[in-house]
């Protein structure tokens, strides 16, 4: 067991996510930046879905009633285990009373704790991850509360190491993020300066930023012409633009459809970057195709993967 | 007995034109390096080695690629006990080098990205 001793309720446990279900308006909530999840299960031999915490309010604590091995990847700052700070992207063994503690970061939002494993609790609709906006998944459907007590495996020490593979080398904060986008089904339907506008920008986060979506703030992007869309679905990643002008990005806890114009989709290999952006952020969408998009996934899932085969050889060799 | 330390007694026997080298080595080992073709004869008081000072300092685990720790630790910089000084990356992994004792660096003979063996000193102290 572990106990949580200091958090806020916009904590929770994620995983993946729930796919497959969004036609019945099942949306698809899961971690925020999939990428340091998925790097921090690989990192433990997990299952890359195996559920862990997301962390965006700091500082966070937990207590470890037994021996685990657990590990911390996502956004940068100072993270300690009994006082001892732990480097980034780092994979660790606790001891039986062992504090953790995740200081707000110096550089992303979210902060992402996997454990050996995983965490154990009932999957809803497939999927252990909390939906926030409708209640249901994780911890009975709402943030981690202090005094929480999560079921971990209990495991023998390990000698700690990390991940070599590094996402957040190639991101620079004090600047424009770059993310790459896909042009959506009315991307045509805006006028040719929102259009140029719009990958020209360099577009701010506003404080409305949660994990059902962000609010981007910047000139007012308009249509050519006036337009009544049926309703339709929309995924995380898509960029809609209301009567505003000012882009929304609809993440994970978003609804599964909407009504406004879509300008662009965020490309799933980029929205981790999404993810660890906090409110004064920039961006700075490029246009690209959806091969390219598809590539630059792929390219991903094998860095991963790569990670993942390697974390098994060393574990065989170390017995 | 790493494969450097042994490539350093063949090393150390041909230059001292030794047709055949033996040594102790750990856990009541012996070592034996037999050189094929010696140069020539040398005198047996130049074959006796030079007393060398170890450099106290931090000595790798492993090999790999040495990664600086966060910040970079530098030369005039001072490490505690059991500090993270850097890692040495296997492919996708990386483990931590950690100082045994603390000390002030006087020299850092590696960069970010070189090649690391066994044994080597990657920080030297005063």
């Amino acid at each position: 067991m572990i106990e949580v001793l200091t958090t806020g309720a916009a904590n929770s446990i994620q995983d993946l996510g729930r796919n497959g279900r969004f036609d019945i308006g099942v949306s698809r909530s899961g971690a925020m930046d999939r990428l340091s999840l998925m790097i921090g299960n690989a990192l433990l031999g997990n299952e890359l879905n195996a559920a862990g915490l997301e962390i965006a309010i700091f500082p966070f604590r937990l207590r470890f009633d037994q021996p685990a091995r657990f590990a911390v990847t996502g956004a940068e700052g100072a993270v300690t285990l009994a006082g001892r700070p732990l480097p980034p992207r780092w994979a660790a063994s606790a001891a039986e009373g062992e504090t953790l503690v995740i200081a707000p970061p110096d550089r992303g939002a979210r902060v992402y704790i996997t454990f050996a494993d995983g965490i154990d609790v009932e999957p809803v609709l497939g999927s252990r991850a909390t939906d926030l906006k409708s209640g249901y998944g994780g911890l009975e459907g709402r943030g981690l509360k202090r005094g929480d007590r999560l079921d971990v495996m209990p495991k023998p020490p390990m000698r700690a190491f990390g991940a070599a593979l590094d996402p957040f080398a190639a991101l620079d904060f004090t600047n424009p993020l770059p993310v790459r986008a896909v042009p959506a089904a009315e991307h045509s339907v805006f006028s040719a300066d929102a259009r140029k506008l719009f990958s020209r920008w360099s577009w701010r986060v506003t404080q409305e930023a949660d994990r059902m979506g962000y609010r981007l703030e910047g000139p007012e992007l308009k249509l050519e012409r006036r337009l009544e869309l049926m309703s339709h679905g929309i995924l995380p990643g898509t960029i809609q633009v209301p009567p505003s002008g000012k882009p929304i990005i609809q993440l994970a806890d978003a609804n599964t459809c909407g009504g406004y114009p879509k300008i662009a989709t965020i490309i799933e290999a980029d929205l981790w970057i999404v993810g660890q952006a906090g409110p004064d952020s920039r961006f700075l969408f490029t246009e690209v195709t959806p091969d390219e998009a598809n590539a630059a996934l792929r390219r991903q899932r094998h860095e991963i993967d790569a990670l993942a085969r390697t974390v098994e050889v060393a574990r065989s060799l170390a017995g | 007995m790493t494969l450097d330390e042994i490539e350093r007694a063949i090393a150390l026997a041909k230059s001292r034109g030794l047709a055949e080298l033996e040594c102790a080595i750990g856990h009541g080992g012996r070592l034996k390096v037999i050189v094929n073709r010696p140069h020539k004869a040398v005198a047996i008081a130049a074959a006796a080695p030079r007393p060398v000072k170890a450099k106290s300092g931090i000595r790798t685990r492993y090999f790999g690629v040495f990664a600086d720790a966060s910040p970079a630790i530098r030369v005039g910089d001072t490490v505690t006990e059991h500090q993270i000084v850097g890692f040495l990356e296997l492919g996708e992994i990386r483990f931590a080098i950690q100082a045994e004792k603390a000390g002030r660096v006087a020299a850092k003979p590696f960069k970010a990205g070189d090649l690391v063996g066994y044994g080597e000193t990657v920080f030297e102290f005063e």
